[in-house]
């Protein structure tokens, strides 16, 4: 995130895209595709409404980067996009789910890649059970999670992501990981 | 002690055990300065169960980071790229219509910083000129316009809202007439709320006089009520607190009525349960001292419908625990928050 060689070359790619050189994008989009991917996944609970969103936060980030100052790295700032897209999907999520009647948190199966073969049988167990705990964590927690745990941004990025000051995100990270870990041990009983 | 901090552990009060958990928290992150972190590990020394606390935590983030992770096929950029394409943004890339652009931000920017001198002005060298809590709202879009980012771009435009309904600052609408301290009779214990608003533009006057109409205070931490100047000192650190006793509907109606106006923009709910564990420090000092300013009535809004459905539909998202609904008091903290962070 901070690493300024890598924010020096992204600059670049979006100063050249900006002067009309669109192939650049395509620099940044392979470059973070993945890992915004993997983000908006563990959020969403679903892969195939993440592919959806990661593709809407490149096209938006597209057409507004000439509003992207710089100040925080891009990928901060187009997790903010991609975060915004994936809240506006939840509350359609949620409307729609209000009207059938149904759940409105799906599970999440394990992507193509593991849990890995060789994987012992404990490993396996233990993320199926962070999967099941995962599922049940609230949306807020979840993600706030995801941007610390997993993509480990700092406290500064994720208040920007999340729009909120960073004593919010130190409290809610609290509540959070306590949340957790009274999930995990239900989801072990 | 146990590892669940929420659950009461703390003899301190709950402003001090608010103050624990972040501190506790960006320890493990290993986000404090060399000062607090020596105060965490005095801490620490005194109560292994914290670091039992610590020790989970860390366990729960190496199995997360352990997971398998998801990945897009080769062929996703070039579907990218056929969207921008089908999409047509790619002309709004023209060289001109990037200066266009840019000028353009600077001279939102210079407006803005304008406005903040003026306000500026007006807190320190009139201050007779506006009341205190003119000064506090005052010290709010300071912040905002001292802070600014450039705002992230929404999926969706926004809504065509119903006109709101905003009294001028110094309207004669009667301002909750007949109002009763609902705390006191009811004997309930409260609970918390924790709601955090963007304020994007919003006209001084107009929330102004919504905060008025419902008897918002703000108040710092400790549940009093802030000066101008103390509220200035707080805006720095990008958060201020609303903080008020009511029925939830009660609290509904006046989000609603914020919520409503096309200035402000209502994100990031947190519902019961969230804060009703650790409640709010400042609750006792702030029902003691403003017990009667506190209290909001139910006002009826209707043209505020459409907002108050999507606000319950992310709040009911967002909640961890039906059991807490219901029409009991409730305390609730109302962050306001400069959308700059």
């Amino acid at each position: 995130m901070n690493n300024p060689r890598a924010k020096h070359e992204d600059r670049e790619w979006i100063c050249r895209t900006i002067d009309g050189d669109t192939e650049s994008f395509g620099f940044l989009v392979r470059k973070y595709q993945d890992r915004l991917y993997n983000g908006m996944v563990q959020i969403l609970r679903n892969e195939s409404e993440a592919e959806d969103v990661v593709q809407d936060a490149f096209v938006l980030a597209f057409s507004k980067l000439d509003s992207f100052q710089g100040k925080s790295a891009f990928f901060t700032w187009l997790y903010r996009i991609a975060y915004n897209v994936a809240i506006t999907r939840l509350r359609r999520r949620k409307r729609g789910v209000s009207l059938d009647g149904d759940d409105a948190r799906v599970r999440l199966d394990f992507p193509d890649s593991g849990p890995l073969p060789n994987d012992s049988i404990e490993k396996q167990e233990q993320a199926v059970q962070l999967y099941a705990a995962l599922d049940r964590l609230s949306g807020e927690h979840r993600s706030i999670l995801v941007l610390r745990e997993m993509e480990e941004l700092d406290y500064d990025a994720i208040a920007e992501i999340l729009e909120l000051p960073v004593g919010t995100v130190r409290s809610r990270l609290h509540r959070a990981r306590i949340r957790l870990r009274e999930l995990l041990e239900k989801v072990m009983d | 002690m146990t590892g669940n901090l929420n659950e009461g552990d703390f003899d301190e009060s709950n402003f001090e055990r608010l103050k624990v958990e972040r501190l506790l928290t960006a320890y493990f992150d290993n986000e404090l300065e060399p000062a607090e972190r020596g105060e965490v590990e005095t801490m620490l020394a005194e109560n292994p169960d914290l670091r039992g606390l610590l020790d989970q935590w860390q366990s729960s983030g190496d199995s997360l980071r352990r997971l398998p992770t998801y990945s897009l096929g080769a062929e996703f950029s070039a579907g990218v790229r056929s969207k921008i394409d089908t999409a047509a943004v790619a002309k709004q890339h023209s060289p001109a219509a990037v200066v266009s652009t840019w000028d353009s931000q600077r001279v939102g920017m210079g407006g803005i910083v304008a406005l903040a001198a003026l306000l500026l002005l007006t807190l320190f060298v009139f201050p007779s000129l506006v009341e205190d809590r003119l000064d506090q709202q005052a010290a709010l879009v300071v912040k905002e316009a001292v802070d600014r980012e450039s705002k992230v771009p929404s999926e969706t435009p926004p809504k065509e809202r119903p006109k709101p309904i905003i009294a001028p600052r110094n309207s004669s609408l009667p301002r909750n007439p007949g109002r009763s301290p609902r705390m006191a009779s009811t004997g309930k214990k409260s609970r918390g709320v924790e709601q955090v608003l963007l304020i994007q533009n919003a006209a001084l006057s107009d929330l102004e006089a919504i905060l008025n109409r419902h008897e918002i205070h703000i108040v710092d931490s400790k549940g009093k009520t802030l000066d101008g100047e103390n509220l200035l000192a707080q805006a720095k650190q990008g958060m201020e607190a609303i903080h008020v006793v009511s029925e939830k509907a009660s609290m509904q109606n006046a989000i609603n009525e914020i919520a409503d106006h096309e200035s402000v923009t209502v994100t990031a709910f947190t519902m019961p349960g969230q804060l009703g564990s650790r409640a709010i420090g400042n609750s006792k000092s702030a029902k003691t001292e403003e017990s009667s300013a506190l209290q909001l009535q139910p006002r009826d809004f209707s043209g505020a419908a459409e907002t108050a459905r999507e606000i319950n539909e992310l709040n009911d998202w967002f909640k961890l625990d039906d059991e807490e609904q219901g029409g009991e008091p409730i305390e609730c903290l109302l962050l306001i928050q400069s959308l700059s962070q």
